[in-house]
């Protein structure tokens, strides 16, 4: 007999489910929850945005995307429409996002080092600029708002005096005229001290440029240089010789075109390329002011396809004056106020700008960082970041873009041009403003809908720069005089850290040098022939003394470093950039051309990634000349991972390689990867997923191998995991499982290419490197990929979050992934096009067809590890055309 | 008298008894054992603290590297498991073969087996990036239904440790209840005599209890060699499996097999003058002892010897430029003279034995087997560290230097290997009474 409705069981059942339900399901929130007043448009939550905006790298900008994870900027994407990224970025553009965050920002204006309001400061900038004899000093200006702006300060104030300070100049940029090749005509180049390939902000074009030609059409090139240089590493041949005979190799080339001898040697061999390349086909790059008359003549003569373009901080109308004469004018007491703006002179000149300072009664400074300036200065105000601020500039090629702020400001900065605004009178002015008045007063009526078509693009259409008429005829300038028995220098911008602007950023101190893979610091470069004459090795400690200036520093033996040459990298030795910048490297910018050279017999091991360039004969870096023929894959017992739709591979073209390590900044940016700083970089241990090895090849030039996780079909890590965190998934990919992880480093101890990653410490977090696991920084996370804990090992992942993105809208649009759908975060960085990602079971994917390429091989092949990642070998010349 | 009897005692059963039984029972400890104890505490509480410190921050405290992931942990690992497989061999293969002078070192060596097999165990398990999850190698019934992988020598590893342990202890402690049984009686305060008579599970010297037992010990001394050669060949494979050059060798298995049992008859020699010397055991633990302790280390040197060499020479046969260059950088590389130590002191020191007089004395053996230890410990950290030092890319060479750490953990895990055999003497009976006395009844028989 049962009553109607439920059972005492029953109801008691039902009871305990709806109690379990509730506590399992609701939960106080932690604190009050705020939804989006207004959603902002387009934004789906967990889904990134794109902004098409623009860094200044040395004052000229290169365009680039910025994905937005819910109003956090995460990672800087090349531009592909932007011709000085064409989608491609470098080091210095990946590690922008953390530059913005960076904990040790200079985040209130100071005065005498105590922090005030920006009303005290805009007061006194006011009162300072009227002062007659003022100067304003500024980096290049790149911004058409800004170069008016400066107009419109010095017609207001006539007393005013606009000064000019630079520290790196771009690429090819010689005596004021920006040489621009056109890589699409080129056959074959020879350059005699540029570095197109180069770290600055032409950098990107050239080597889009470069290796195009190069894939295309096999690029020849020649370089004379005095040390290994990331033009000269890719060059098909190359001579390093003492920078005072570089103009000298002007002379000879030019007279061996003109009908020269048939002598033989690299100048011959230089010209046999050049002639053979035939006219209007080959141009010769220089960058020395003492050869620029002679390989002006010499393009003529080759009808060189180089354009002459007006450099991108010269404005009609507008002339800044050099810094030498504020030198003067300070030291003459003829300077009652100085306003620094984004620029930080002490560092760059030294004590003797300093001491000459010091002679000015009002010093104001304006930078991201309180650096060195701004100690020295009264008031210090900061600027706001790139990615905060809103801007135009200019592009080495000439082409403007606008800059637009991803994020509100994080601190009580300013922009750049509110701080000219204050000098230019009472009423205050928005960079928006400034930045919009200028441009609609160019674009009239068409302003709303060009404004807009340009944030969307990241380019202003129509804008290039003015040709010259042709190329100055310049004299040569009188070659420096070089005093016998000394050593000569050659100082160049770091490839790290630049002049040291971005000494603060910790991914760049951590990206390697490319020829010596030293992080942390920077190193004497010596030729291995001088270097034994002197009894020098790797890390022993030298003195240099130029100019009556002194330079302790580890010396470090590099290949192909011209004898009796050294070289040296601006941007280190900073002493206030903030706890990741000071005291790293020395500081060798007041020294001069030459320099003598003292051992002190003690040592400084530099933290180096990579000690040794040598192949050991075991040809882990082959060339079209040294690559074994591939037969059919051995006989396995394993099965073929090769079933489903979808194999992921990559293949990496070691030809098209310049060795920028972008991608090395990009995997950083886009996976979370933490910096481990010097000391555990000297121990041995580094965190970054993709490496770029160098090796000295047979021709004695150095070449780059990027070696991300190889991906093996067999991959030896995983049999070795006795918990199974390393595994394979039905793609292809060998996947690491970090929350089942115990850390054995088994797997690491069984790769065979040494590419897997372990935390040691809780790199990330608790125990990182100085500030770097600072709250702040917790914004610049990718929300896409897991932070790893202590104890675990990781490593690369193919950007396997990408991969999902891009198998998540397919599977939605009920389509199968896209050939190009999916682009992993090292091959969008880089400039040389040298990656190629993609499904290897589409017969029709560029990643099968650049696998089927005569060039192509695996590393370590002959272990049967079948890996997916794989490499096309270097073209070497076969050597026709020389003598 | 027949030969065996020089490894037994003159004595009478009683006199046997007394001196074995007696000074554990002794209520005095004595200054030597107070001083001794105290150290190896104090190195003990080291250890402890090096591992507290460990948990806390991280094995970034060693000196392991991103190349380099293992360093003296694993090497310290293998080095004491070596050491504790001499115990087992002594008693089981030793009892099957019948070999009479293994009656009065048995015991101890048997302990030393254990200890040093319990410590080698913590190794693998603090040298985990995250320790505490270490049962994740146990195949548990996990609610997500994962199990370990099997195909890693890690979790054979894992199987062949805890197998090993399992197996010494119960061998150890069986082949002593007869001798805890002689102290319960013996005992005078009602302390000792629960103690040893819950220790003794009710021995009452039955023809019975003693035939159960005879046969019993023999089934486990059979287990037990296979085991003790398992354990070490399953370390071996943990680099033999591998795919690195200098640690992909087929010979590795049997090749650490022999230098476990070098390295812990070695540790046994050490063990057993010092045993003799403190207690007074002149008349058990014989020059004779010495003398075949002796010829077994001669042959395991030589067995390694040749070992050294088949490495060598495949390493020229295998026309592997990668196997070639690790073999020149073993001697020519900044390893190199640790490397040449290490050989003087596993292949060189040990052809002394060759000499009879050498073989009988007593503070040469020691000096020797001392020697073989250190050599034994620097052929482990060497080949934990020369492979991945040298591997297939050079641009990932880097060198493995110890820390602080490192030594710490060494030297504690010393001082608690030590400290564990201190209490050992004071509640063991060092040598097997029941076996010294059984021998001699053997040996009295025509």
């Amino acid at each position: 007999m049962s009553a109607p409705g439920h059972t005492r069981r029953e109801a008691l059942r039902l009871f305990s489910a709806g109690t379990a339900a509730l506590v399992a399901g609701c939960r106080a929130p932690a604190r009050p929850i705020v939804p989006y007043r207004d959603m902002p448009e387009g934004l789906v939550e967990g889904k990134p945005l794109f902004f098409a905006t623009t860094l200044p790298l040395a004052g000229a900008g290169r365009g680039v995307l910025v994905e937005s994870h819910e109003g956090r900027p995460t990672k800087v994407h090349g531009n592909p429409l932007h011709p000085a990224s064409l989608g491609a970025t470098d080091v210095f553009a990946e590690a922008a996002v953390l530059g913005l965050f960076d904990p040790a920002r200079s985040r209130a204006p100071l005065r005498g080092g105590q922090p005030v309001g920006w009303g005290a400061l805009a007061q006194a900038l006011g009162a300072v600029a009227a002062r007659d004899g003022a100067a304003l000093v500024t980096g290049p200006v790149g911004s058409a708002a800004m170069a008016g702006q400066i107009a419109d300060l010095l017609a207001r104030h006539p007393g005013m005096r606009w000064f000019m300070h630079r520290t790196v100049t771009p690429a090819l940029e010689v005596s004021g005229v920006q040489v621009w090749p056109d890589f699409d005509s080129l056959d074959a180049i020879v350059t005699i001290g540029a570095d197109p390939l180069g770290p600055g902000p032409a950098q990107i074009a050239l080597a889009k440029g470069w290796s195009r030609a190069r894939r295309e059409r096999g690029l020849r090139s020649h370089a004379f240089d005095s040390g290994p240089t990331l033009t000269s590493a890719r060059a098909d041949r190359r001579m390093s010789l003492r920078p005072s005979a570089l103009p000298g190799i002007a002379g000879a080339l030019l007279a061996m075109l003109q009908g020269g001898t048939a002598a033989s040697g690299p100048v011959a061999e230089a010209a046999a390329i050049l002639r053979a390349a035939g006219p209007g086909r080959a141009a010769v790059l220089g960058d020395a002011p003492a050869a620029s008359g002679t390989i002006a003549r010499i393009n003529a003569l080759l009808d060189a396809p180089i354009r002459h373009l007006r450099p991108f901080w010269q404005w009609p109308g507008l002339a800044p004056a050099p810094m030498p004469e504020l030198m003067a004018e300070m030291e003459a007491g003829r300077v009652p106020a100085l306003v620094l703006l984004g620029v930080n002179p002490v560092y760059d000149l030294g004590n003797a700008f300093a001491a000459a300072m010091a002679q000015v009664p009002e010093r104001l400074h304006f930078g991201t960082e309180a650096d060195e300036t701004a100690a020295a200065c009264d008031w210090h105000g900061p600027l706001h970041h790139p990615l905060e601020d809103w801007s135009d500039l200019r592009a080495v090629d000439g082409t403007q873009a606008l800059v637009q702020p991803l994020i509100a400001p994080l601190h009580d900065s300013r922009s750049g041009y509110e701080v000219l605004a204050m000098m230019l009178g009472p009423e205050p002015g928005s960079a928006f403003e400034i930045l919009r008045g200028t441009w609609a007063a160019r674009w009239g009526d068409a302003v709303e809908e060009r404004w807009r078509q340009s944030l969307h693009d990241g380019v202003i259409e129509g804008t290039a720069a003015e040709v010259l008429a042709g190329p100055p005829d310049v004299a040569d300038a009188a070659a420096p005089l070089v005093e016998a028995g000394g050593f000569e220098l050659t100082q160049r911008p770091s490839p790290s850290v630049l002049d040291g602007s971005f000494a603060a950023n910790a991914w760049l101190q951590e990206t390697p040098d490319p020829f010596t893979k030293q992080v942390w610091g920077s190193a004497a470069w010596l030729a291995p022939s001088d270097a034994q004459a002197l009894g020098i090795a790797d890390g022993d400690l030298v003195e240099l003394h130029s100019d009556g200036q002194g330079a302790r520093l580890p010396a470090i033996v590099v290949p192909g470093q011209a004898e009796g040459c050294i070289t040296v990298h601006r941007g280190y030795g900073r002493v206030a950039a903030g706890p990741i910048g000071s005291g790293v490297g020395t500081r060798v910018a007041g020294l001069g051309t030459t320099a003598t050279l003292r051992a002190t017999g003690s040592r400084a091991e530099p933290a180096r990634l990579q000690a040794d360039m040598n192949q050991h004969g075991r040809n882990i870096l082959p060339t079209t000349a040294t690559l074994a023929p591939t037969g059919p894959p051995p006989p396995s017992f394993y099965t073929q991972p090769r079933d489903g739709n979808l194999a992921w591979g990559m293949v990496i073209d070691t030809d098209a390689c310049i060795g920028c390590n972008a991608c090395i900044t990009a995997c950083q940016s886009e996976n979370n990867i933490p910096v481990v700083g010097p000391d555990e970089t000297r121990r041995g241990r580094h965190m970054h997923w993709m490496r770029v090895d160098a090796y000295l090849m047979e021709d004695g030039g150095h070449g780059f191998q990027p070696v991300p996780c190889m991906h093996c079909e067999h991959a030896p890590c995983e049999p070795v995991c006795p918990v199974e965190a390393s595994v394979h998934d039905s793609e292809g990919l060998n996947v690491q499982v970090y929350n089942r992880c115990i850390g054995t480093r088994f797997c690491q101890a069984n790769c065979p290419y040494k590419v897997r990653r372990f935390n040691f410490f809780d790199y990330a977090d608790r125990q990182a490197f100085e500030n770097q696991g600072a709250d702040l920084l917790q914004a610049l996370r990718n929300p896409d990929v897991t932070v790893r804990a202590r104890g675990v090992m990781e490593k690369c992942t193919y950007c396997v979050q990408r991969i999902s993105a891009a198998r998540r809208d397919a599977k939605k649009e009920n389509r199968p992934v896209a050939e190009g759908e999916v682009v992993t975060a090292c091959q969008s960085a880089c400039p040389a096009d040298a990656i190629t990602f993609g499904n290897l079971a589409d017969p029709a994917s560029a990643v099968n067809r650049a696998k089927a390429d005569p060039r192509h091989y695996a590393l370590l092949e002959d272990l049967g590890t079948r890996p997916r990642t794989t490499y096309l070998a270097r073209r070497v010349p076969d050597g026709k055309e020389g003598a | 008298m027949s030969a065996a009897s020089a490894y037994l005692p003159r004595m009478t059963a009683a006199e046997i008894t007394a001196e074995v039984a007696d000074p554990v029972l002794r209520p005095a400890f004595g200054r030597r054992w107070w001083i001794g104890c105290g150290i190896a505490l104090a190195l003990t509480l080291v250890m402890v603290a090096s591992v507290l410190w460990l948990l806390w921050q991280g094995v970034g405290i060693w000196g392991v590297n991103t190349s380099n992931v293992w360093g003296f942990a694993l090497a310290n690992y293998i080095w004491w498991i070596g050491i504790g497989n001499a115990g087992t061999l002594i008693s089981s293969m030793l009892l099957l073969t019948r070999q009479r002078w293994r009656a009065s070192v048995s015991r101890f060596a048997e302990a030393m087996t254990l200890f040093a097999a319990a410590i080698a165990g913590l190794f693998p398990i603090f040298h985990l990036g995250r320790p505490w999850l270490c049962y994740w190698l146990v195949p548990y019934p996990d609610t997500m239904g994962i199990y370990p992988q099997w195909r890693s020598p890690l979790v054979w590893d894992f199987f062949a440790i805890a197998a090993y342990l399992l197996f010494s202890l119960m061998f150890w402690y069986t082949g002593a209840i007869p001798d805890f049984a002689t102290l319960r009686d013996r005992a005078r305060t009602r302390g000792s005599q629960v103690f040893y008579g819950i220790l003794a599970m009710g021995w009452r010297n039955s023809a019975r209890h003693w035939q159960i037992y005879e046969s019993y010990y023999l089934a486990m001394a059979a287990l037990g060699v296979p085991m003790v050669v398992s354990v070490h060949s399953v370390v071996g494979l943990d680099f033999a499996a591998g795919l690195m050059p200098g640690w992909q060798e087929t010979i590795f298995p049997p090749y650490f097999v022999v230098g476990a049992m070098f390295s812990g008859f070695a540790m046994v020699v050490v063990l057993a003058a010092a045993l003799r010397h403190a207690l007074g055991l002149e008349a058990l633990i014989t020059r004779a002892h010495f003398d075949v302790m002796g010829k077994v280390l001669l042959f395991a040197s030589l067995v390694m010897a040749l070992s050294y060499a088949t490495e060598w020479f495949f390493a020229w046969y295998s026309h592997d430029p990668a196997d070639q260059f690790l073999l020149s950088w073993e001697f020519f590389g900044a390893y190199g003279p640790i490397y040449v130590f290490m050989l003087a002191c596993n292949c060189l020191v040990p052809q002394l034995y060759w000499f009879r007089a050498v073989r009988r004395s007593v503070a040469a053996s020691v000096v020797i087997a001392l020697l073989i230890n250190v050599g034994m410990w620097l052929e482990r950290i060497l080949i934990v560290a020369i492979t991945p030092a040298r591997g297939h890319l050079p641009s990932q060479w880097s060198i493995f230097w110890p820390t602080v750490w490192d030594w710490l953990t060494l030297v504690g895990s010393l001082g608690f290997f030590a400290l564990m055999f201190f209490l050992f003497v004071r509640l063991v009976p060092t040598a097997s009474m029941h076996e010294v006395k059984a021998e001699i009844f053997r040996g009295e028989r025509p």
